[in-house]
């Protein structure tokens, strides 16, 4: 049975060796630390992935299409745009522009007819002096006190 | 303690052709509604009639009216409260 292939929640994250795990120097540190050589390595091996993992984007130099590249690009991306042509955006349906002439009847007429006005000036001064009016009607107390002996 | 405004309401949606009506606070808090007209268009009735107010600021609140074929709606302001009512054209 080899255990020590099994991940679990005993399995050490750093490659310590054993020596050091099983005799903790009395002495001052209350952690282990790896030796010196392997910390260097680690810290070596952390730096190369990086290295080959990162892309320098300022290292990189000024970059420019060539014309023939360019054109050939221009060319390639308006024969796609123009092949996924939307729809054409739907017109607002909500207030349509009347033609001249109605217009001109509609704006040549009398706008509200006295009635009408008479009718909301009245409704809204009645309204705004009931509201004026908005009382609130005490009809219990609010705290009341219970379990009281 | 709305009941005179009920009052109010009542009488307004008993006036013929009227087929709704509502009332409004300064800050678009729908105060009654009735008939065909909505609670949630308060805010808008509201904001409609204050920008009508700017056009001529030193005159008494004006009434707006937003017409169809059919029906109108009247729009107007009374001190902090903003009324509305609906009607068939006649």
């Amino acid at each position: 049975m080899c255990d020590e292939n099994i991940v679990n929640e005993r399995t050490h994250l750093l490659e310590v060796p054993e020596q050091q795990q099983e005799t903790p120097s009395p002495t001052t540190c209350a952690s282990t630390p790896p030796r010196k050589p392997d910390e260097q390595s680690a810290l070596n091996r952390i730096l190369h992935e990086t290295a080959t993992n990162v892309i320098d984007v300022g290292a990189l130099g000024p970059y420019s299409l060539e014309a023939g590249a360019y054109s050939e690009r221009v060319r390639t991306y308006s024969a796609r745009a123009a092949a996924a042509a939307l729809p054409p955006p739907a017109r607002a349906r909500l207030l349509a522009d009347l033609p001249p002439a109605l217009r001109r009847a509609l704006l040549a007429a009398p706008s509200l007819a006295p009635a009408d006005r008479d009718l909301i000036t009245n409704a809204v001064k009645k309204a705004a002096s009931a509201i004026s009016e908005l009382r609130v009607e005490h009809h219990e107390d609010l705290v009341v006190a219970f379990r009281v002996p | 303690m709305e009941k005179e405004l009920d009052k109010v309401v009542e009488e307004i949606m008993s006036t013929p052709n009227v087929s709704g009506c509502l009332v409004a606070d300064h800050q678009g808090l729908c105060l009654a509604s009735k008939g065909t007209a909505h609670v949630d268009s308060a805010g808008l009735i509201v904001a409609l009639s204050e920008q009508a107010c700017k056009i001529q600021p030193n005159f008494k609140p004006p009434t707006v009216c937003l017409e169809t074929d059919t029906k109108i709606c009247l729009i107007q302001r009374h001190g902090t409260i903003t009324g509305a009512v609906y009607k068939q054209k006649a």
